[in-house]
């Protein structure tokens, strides 16, 4: 009992202390049935949820032995050594170190190390085989790979951060969020406006900063993955881009935004088809593309 | 072998043309989706997906259309619209009988200010008459001149003198109609012009229809 | 000149004088020329084009220059003047509301005439509305007009080699007994003949362009705020040329007395201060603070203003001809001036393919311009090279003023067209209207009226009426294009 209670923490999630101490206990590794018979009251969906994570950070190993699965704890410390490689690996190793979890390009690799592509590509597949290094796609460009140290979790400018699932930009969530941010500045604005009191107060009741909005943003729970307020910093500026608000300054050095209203109607050009056509160019007199038999101009005149 | 499956590029769309070797050494090696075989050639008027912005609807605008109507249909019916005479070999006889029709109507001849207008564009009869007015009152002048002459000579010559008098007045009489007959332009030379429609202007037969009227 | 201007100033003189002007002018569309090559190229009688060209004159579409030995000519097409045309409905409107309807009916009438003498004006106008009331009271009131319309610079004297330039607004000498005369019918030598009037464009087109303002303001600010710009540009006159880029400074305590004495916007009179703060403080810098004393006084920007607009127009295309993304990243580059395409991505948060695609289709439009800058090699990597997109406004509205013109040559030939294609109907709806007009004029009503009008039979009806929806659609869209002419052509005056 007391061990589930410990297990559970304060909030009632599972620590993965638990799991690790267990490893560590064990350096030969421990099974899921071990892990069972440690917490036989925590659902195993919970633990695994666990040891996956610890898996993927390189806490733990994953190993078969006889048939049967084992986690074994590894020590980050003891890590550092790259053992049984020779200089070239060890070279590579180092500079792909440094880059840190924002990775290397393979042509950087190469200009750093003086290698040839060939050779390169050796070592990286040797690095890959022995877990010291993996490949991760940059959503910077789409077929190029960084490099980096196993056990790191890619910088949000490798993977997208908020808006990247799985190197896809996440076009239609972006979209809603701006929708979604430019009508929380809407209902700002026409608050503003019944409670009145003159432009003034109306106007500075009209500003919200990006910690109002990202608190609106949070509670309608449209989001999947947590936004930082950042995230919603740059989904306002797009707002802005639309013409729909407007960002100034505060005292503070924050930024404020504001629903503004456009000067003009739709300028009478684009209320026919030719304003919008995408053949215009190619449209004269003489041509197929005409004015007396243009299909656009038809069905626009159908209407 | 090499042709199965990966041959046909991606996401199962074939090619139809080209097997793997071929698009290999056109240069495309992976399987990213291609597109598919041509059937026919690309549609002329591409789809539109969106419309164009809907016009705007008011009683202000609905006034500037009848406005704009007015405008066009007066000057369509005015002496600016100008008309070239038909061919006389229209066969068609509808159009022969609503030709002869409008030529029954009476047409309203554009009146100019020929002095804000170069000599040039004068019509032959105007240009004729206008003239005539300046050599007129060249005489006028002259005929002064002459008269003063006379009036300084002897009443020796008086007999002759009251008929070369008389003279004179009969020439002012005519030179002071014509005055009257200059008035009588500036005034109303829409009345003048009316007149000389079918007599001055040359072989003018400009009642006559041209084609559509828009 | 471009294709697109000459074709649609073919169709407005088609439209308006028949086919014999509108191909005189456009031979000398294509080069002034003298009456002699008029004529060879033109292969019309030389009487019919003496008559095109006086018209043309009369109508100030085209002017001449006299060659110093002969009395020959050589005859230039006023471009400006042809399109004007086109706005013409609006100059009548504007009078109307400003004024009424015997100043409308007066401006109406010299637009049909393209100039004319004031008795003669008189004398028409009078003939129109003589209906309405006495003839003597209606002569009066039709002088006073006249002279208030000279006095307010809506209409000039039309200037030749001899008008000096403080003759143009002199007020004419308008004998009403003559002009009673020559009302009944009599023959009488009017004491202003040949001196004549047209209407003065520009003064029309700065009452436009302050509608198109204060508009704008009260679009994008509120009503009070539309009409705290109108009393400004109102007091701007007092002090300022009309066409100026910037006002004169104009003290805000003028305007504030205004407010409170025509109590008509009483929340405006209330914050006065506020509005003028928040004008004056708001990004758009319509307003601009030149001095302190007493309250502040204050610039109009007018150059400015229709900077923004003009921007506001030209991204509003962009998003129509596109879409809005394209128009988020028009926008981007618009703030930053010059940005490189790597930038671009992450701030507008669109996938880089696309920002790609869009880039390239915005540039084919030439709606943007690229600047490549090299950077010399450095140790490391290959010489780098900037690539840049930028906006040239200037470039992006004269290509969407050919736009324009374009479109309004095709609005105006499927107009054209379906009215051909359509003929027999249209006039045999017309005959029906012009008989039952005169059935009803006569008294006559009922059945017989009935029966003429069953001569057009409900499918036809059906045909007739959506013709009708086509030709108004059109019409409007002819209307509608020319606001956008209107607001280019402001820019363009301003730059």
């Amino acid at each position: 009992m007391q061990k589930e209670d410990a297990a559970l923490g304060e909030d009632n999630v599972f620590n993965d202390d638990v799991i690790i101490e267990l490893a560590k206990s064990k350096p030969n590794g421990i099974s899921n049935i071990d892990i069972k018979n440690e917490i036989p009251d925590v659902l195993p969906e919970i633990w695994t949820k666990s040891i996956n994570k610890l898996l993927k950070s390189g806490t733990l190993e994953l190993f078969k032995d006889k048939g049967t699965l084992l986690y074994k704890y590894k020590d980050p410390s003891t890590k550092t050594e790259v053992k049984g490689s020779d200089n070239e690996e060890k070279v590579v190793y180092k500079i792909i170190e440094e880059a840190g979890n924002k990775g290397i390009w393979i042509r950087d690799i190469r200009f750093k190390s003086n290698l040839n592509m060939t050779q390169l590509n050796k070592v990286l597949k040797s690095l890959e085989t022995k877990k010291y290094i993996k490949a991760v796609k940059s959503v910077a460009a789409s077929k190029k790979k960084v490099y980096m140290l196993y056990n790191l979790e890619p910088d949000s400018s490798v993977t997208g951060g908020a808006w990247y699932q799985d190197q896809d930009f996440e076009s239609e969530f972006v979209d809603v969020l701006n929708q979604q941010c430019y009508r929380f500045l809407e209902g700002k604005r026409d608050a503003a406006i019944k409670l009145g009191g003159g432009p003034l107060m109306c106007r500075n009741r009209s500003y919200v900063t990006a910690t109002d909005v990202h608190k609106f943003i949070s509670e309608l729970g449209i989001s999947k993955v947590q936004l930082s307020v950042d995230d919603i910093e740059s989904i306002l500026y797009t707002v802005v881009l639309d013409n729909k608000a407007e960002r100034t300054v505060n005292p503070n050095g924050e930024y404020l935004y504001r629903a503004i209203n456009p000067f003009l109607k739709s300028p009478g050009i684009v209320r026919t088809t030719c304003g919008i056509c995408p053949i215009v160019e190619r449209c004269g007199d003489a041509g197929l593309i005409n004015p007396k038999s243009c299909k656009y101009l038809t069905e626009w005149l159908n209407d | 072998m090499a042709g199965r499956g990966r041959g046909r590029g991606g996401r199962g769309g074939n090619t139809g043309s080209f097997n793997r070797e071929q698009l290999n050494a056109i240069g495309i090696t992976s399987n990213e989706n291609l597109p598919g075989p041509i059937r026919e050639p690309p549609p002329l008027f591409p789809p539109l997906n969106r419309k164009p912005v809907p016009l705007q609807e008011s009683l202000e605008l609905d006034y500037l259309l009848i406005l704009r109507q007015n405008i066009l249909d007066q000057m369509q019916s005015s002496g600016a619209y100008l008309r070239i005479p038909q061919s006389k070999d229209r066969l068609d006889k509808r159009q022969q009988e609503i030709d002869k029709l409008i030529a029954q109507l009476p047409s309203v001849k554009e009146k100019f200010d020929w002095n804000m207008l170069p000599t040039e564009l004068r019509p032959k009869l105007i240009a004729k008459r206008m003239k005539l007015k300046e050599s007129k009152t060249v005489d006028v002048n002259f005929r002064l001149n002459q008269l003063e002459k006379l009036e300084e000579k002897t009443e020796k010559a008086m007999d002759v003198s009251v008929k070369e008098e008389a003279e004179p007045d009969e020439e002012e009489e005519e030179v002071q109609e014509n005055y009257e007959d200059e008035d009588m332009d500036d005034g109303t030379d829409y009345a003048n012009n009316y007149f000389d429609n079918g007599e001055a202007y040359e072989d003018e037969d400009d009642n006559l229809d041209d084609g559509p009227i828009y | 000149m471009s294709l697109q201007h000459r074709n649609v100033i073919n169709l407005i003189l088609l439209e308006r004088f028949g086919k014999v002007i509108a191909d005189v002018g456009d031979i000398i569309f294509q080069n002034p020329s003298s009456l002699y090559n008029i004529v060879k190229s033109a292969d019309i009688r030389i009487s019919k084009v003496k008559e095109a060209l006086s018209v043309l004159i009369k109508y100030n579409l085209v002017t001449f220059k006299l060659n110093v030995d002969s009395s020959a000519a050589i005859y230039m097409l006023n471009l400006k003047n042809v399109l004007l045309m086109l706005r013409f409905p609006k100059f009548i409107n504007l009078i109307k509301t400003k004024f009424d309807e015997t100043y409308e009916v007066l401006v109406e009438e010299i637009l049909l005439k393209g100039c004319v003498t004031a008795s003669e004006l008189i004398i028409k106008v009078a003939k129109r509305l003589q209906e309405q009331k006495t003839v003597n009271i209606l002569l009066q009131e039709l002088k006073d007009n006249f002279n208030s319309l000279v006095t307010a610079k809506y209409v000039t004297r039309l200037s030749t080699q001899v008008t000096k330039a403080e003759e143009l607004y002199l007020l004419p000498n308008l004998d009403l007994k003559q002009i009673l005369t020559v009302l009944n019918g009599e023959n009488e030598t009017l004491s202003d003949a040949g001196i004549y009037w047209t209407i003065n464009s520009d003064r029309f087109h700065q009452d436009l362009r302050d509608q198109l303002i204060v508009n704008s303001v009260s679009n994008k600010f509120d009503d009070n705020m539309g009409e705290l710009i109108r009393l400004l540009l109102q007091q701007m006159y007092v002090r300022t040329d009309p066409w100026v880029s910037s006002s004169n400074p104009i003290p805000i305590l003028e305007v504030k007395d205004i407010v409170k004495k025509r109590n008509t916007h009483p929340q405006l009179a209330t914050f006065f201060e506020q509005y003028v703060n928040i004008l004056e403080q708001d990004a758009t810098g319509i307003i601009r603070k030149v001095g302190e004393a007493s309250g502040g006084s204050f610039q109009v920007e007018i150059k400015h203003i229709f900077t923004q607009l003009t921007w506001e127009a030209v991204e509003e295309i962009v998003n129509e001809k596109f879409d809005s993304k394209a128009s988020r990243i028009f926008r981007l580059v618009k703030l930053r001036h010059y940005i490189e395409p790597e930038q671009i991505q992450n701030l507008v948060m669109i996938p880089a393919k696309e920002v790609k695609r869009i880039l390239y289709m915005l540039l084919e439009e030439n709606f943007l311009v690229v600047n490549e800058l090299k950077r010399s090699a450095t140790s490391l990597g290959p010489s780098k090279s900037f690539t840049l997109f930028h906006i040239r406004l200037s470039q992006v509205v004269r290509t969407m003023l050919e736009l324009c013109y374009k479109t309004l040559y095709n609005i105006m030939t499927r107009r054209c067209h379906e009215k051909y294609l359509n003929k027999r109907l249209i006039d045999k709806k017309h005959r029906v209207d012009t008989i039952t007009h005169g059935m009803r004029v006569q008294g006559i009503s009922g059945d017989s009226v009935l029966d003429i009008e069953e001569m057009i039979t409900p499918p036809e009806n059906e045909i007739l009426e959506r013709i009708g929806k086509m030709m108004k659609k059109l019409s409007l869209t002819e209307l509608e294009i020319d606001e956008t002419l209107f607001l280019l052509e402001m820019y363009l005056k301003y730059e």
